[in-house]
């Protein structure tokens, strides 16, 4: 492992930065299978869907990946975190306000996404580590890091819930 | 296979670990609780997104070091193989199995995938980052495949639901029996994932816990009768074990068996004490286990119908009470089990001699089993100790610095009880045990492992083993990485 080409090829953590890149490819490789399957195109309703299944959710890509490149180690549970968090804040504060638009091209979705990603990093820098008495042991460690994200995430959707217009 | 299953089990600790979030959430945002609209709707949210959760969580489980872009690749993969095959067949609905299939599928490649190697790569991260780009595209292609599949998938898992269904209160009767016997081994999750989550259809909701909390009155047969084991009977195994402790050791024994009782009661956490008498007395375990598919059939059959999101104990039993179908039942039949496994555990104990926590023989304090419960509870606290077999340790050679935190010294210890980093191919947490994959078995010093507050050792093979350490695995295993470079 701590050999010298592996030092050189593979990159110890994935930042913000590559993280952009990375997103940028995949959100563009959706968007061609997209393009190419129009009526326009190649006429192919299979491939509108398998990139519509990527680009309606760039926002969550977003979030997840955000969540990734922020936390020690790039490790998973931060990006599971920052799903489940964005999920809350869109229910939590659409259900409070029944007129936010939190359609695939909203600028809800969005801010959610980027929220929920900074949040869910944030908070695993912060908790990954939490220890918590015997009987509720399980649900240390990084398994704290979502519990602490969707609470927090509930706040954030009664602050968007009766702001956003 | 086995090593294969686990690694499966094991992932599938992440997602069920958020389900209590959304059980509390839900629960405590409807009308006869706090009656808070929102929360309601976030926990339900949860609920409506599990799928995804188990396709990250399941990708980011199975991946070298959990890293976090298998469960963005994950997630994508979902999608695609979801809108991909409903494209081809509007009727196909992937749901938790395939969540899983594509969970699995993309922890696999991400491993396989990640290990390219090139320089103009590094700008998105590396093969990690090709990893994402190609699975993706990979899913296209199986989004065919599932497309063209599914339905028979979807009609074989129906079919094996209605049989479930068919077999009635015996079938819950045996899966509470296979539930318990495969706890030894981490794979009750598997069966769990089917029953909770797959099983059975209520408006296009699936699996008995997901049935229960979407209002399905004829959901929570399979978990209602664990209410009984986790509550009362496994307390009541409890207490014949501080009374058939020696007397001088009671006090200690009662002090930690008496908290294991009271968490089983409470939270329905029930690993402390089946931990504590599964390798000393197997037998014991498996009549546990019996006990079990005997409540799970009793309350089926009574019409008894109850459910959690984290497990049988009280919190859940309050919070959900409202959903339950004669759940005061479970109380009177519960105290009937606590009774039952009281005179079950003590005269067991008593006539076969079994050396239960407090009962070990003198002297035998380090080396006697029974000791490994208290050990379990201690972790955490015993650093000193830890710190002293390190110290006392035949060093493994290479310079033994001190390491700054007690996790860490205490980390230090379990890499040299193992035989040191060269014998450690690999090490993973699994909730309060270690997987490993090692060198030479032969290597390990058993007697320092339990000194330092493991409370016991499965090998699998000869290279395969876990140790017990108790809910600190995750950790431990953190602070251990560093001295395997």
């Amino acid at each position: 492992m701590q050999t010298k080409e592996g030092v050189q090829a593979q990159p110890k953590n994935v930042s913000l930065v590559r993280m952009a890149i990375l997103m940028g490819v995949v959100i563009l490789v959706a968007a061609i299978l997209y393009w190419i399957g129009l009526p326009g195109a190649l006429n192919v309703p299979f491939l509108v869907s398998v990139g519509y299944a990527v680009l309606s959710n760039y926002a969550a890509v977003l979030a997840i990946g955000i969540a990734v490149a922020m936390a020690k180690e790039n490790q998973g549970a931060a990006g599971l975190a920052a799903f489940l968090g964005y999920e809350v804040i869109i229910q939590g504060a659409t259900a409070i306000s029944k007129g936010i638009d939190a359609g695939d091209k909203s600028a809800f979705v969005l801010v959610a996404g980027l929220i929920a990603g900074v949040l869910a990093g944030t908070l695993y820098n912060r908790f990954y580590k939490t220890q918590l008495p015997a009987w509720l042991g399980f649900f240390g460690g990084r398994r704290f890091v979502p519990l602490v994200t969707a609470f927090a995430s509930l706040f954030i959707a009664l602050l968007l819930g009766h702001t956003w217009h | 296979m086995l090593g294969q299953l686990q690694r499966i089990g094991k992932a599938l600790m992440l997602p069920i670990a958020v389900l209590p979030v959304a059980g509390l959430l839900l629960r405590l945002g409807q009308p006869d609780t706090l009656n808070i609209a929102f929360m309601a709707a976030a926990g339900n949210a949860v609920f409506n997104f599990l799928p995804i959760l188990f396709a990250i969580g399941i990708a980011v489980g199975l991946a070298k070091e959990n890293h976090g872009l298998a469960g963005l690749a994950g997630f994508i993969s979902f999608e695609i193989l979801s809108y991909g095959s409903q494209a081809i067949n509007s009727h196909n609905d992937l749901s938790y199995l395939g969540a899983i299939v594509a969970g699995l599928l993309t922890g696999w490649m991400f491993n396989a995938f990640s290990r390219v190697k090139a320089k103009w790569l590094d700008v998105m991260g590396g093969g990690r980052g090709l990893a994402v780009v190609l699975i993706a595209l990979v899913s296209v292609v199986l989004a065919i495949v599932f497309g063209y599949v599914w339905p028979f998938v979807q009609d074989a898992f129906n079919a094996l639901g209605h049989w479930l269904g068919e077999t009635g209160a015996i079938g819950a009767g045996f899966y509470g029996l296979f539930n318990r016997l495969l706890i030894p081994f981490g794979l009750h999750h598997v069966i769990n994932t089917y029953i909770w989550f797959v099983y059975g259809n209520y408006h296009g909701v699936t699996g008995d816990l997901n049935r229960f909390f979407a209002g399905d009155p004829t959901a929570g047969g399979y978990m209602a009768g664990f209410f009984p084991i986790m509550m009362f009977g496994l307390p009541g195994a409890a207490l014949a074990m501080i009374l058939a402790a020696k007397p001088e050791r009671r006090k200690a024994v009662a002090g930690v068996l008496g908290s294991a009782a009271f968490t089983a009661f409470l939270t329905g956490v029930t690993e402390p004490i089946e931990f504590s008498f599964m390798f000393l007395a197997p037998v014991l375990f498996v009549v546990h286990a019996i006990l079990t598919g005997i409540s799970m059939f009793v309350v089926y059959t009574l019409g008894i119908r109850d459910g959690f999101t984290f497990s049988a104990g009280l919190i859940d039993y309050i919070l959900n009470r409202n959903h339950a179908t004669h759940g005061w039942w479970l109380i009177p039949i519960g105290l009937a089990f606590g009774v039952i496994y009281f005179v079950v555990f003590y005269f067991s104990i008593k006539i076969f001699n079994i050396k239960t926590p407090g009962r070990e023989d003198e002297g035998a304090e380090t080396a006697g089993m029974g000791g490994f419960i208290l050990d379990e509870y201690q972790s955490g606290h015993d650093e000193a100790a830890a710190a002293s077999v390190v110290s006392t340790a035949p060093g493994s050679g290479s310079g033994a610095m001190a390491p700054g935190s007690p996790m860490a010294q205490k980390a230090f210890g379990f890499v040299q009880a193992l035989g040191g980093a060269e014998n450690i191919l690999e090490v993973e947490a699994c909730t309060t045990r270690l997987r490993l994959n090692l060198a030479d078995m032969e290597k390990v010093n058993e007697a320092q492992l339990k000194q330092l507050g493991a409370s016991g050792m499965m090998k699998l093979n000869q290279h395969s083993a876990q140790v017990v350490v108790g809910t600190i695995a995750d950790m431990l295993v953190d602070e251990m990485k560093p001295f395997l470079q």
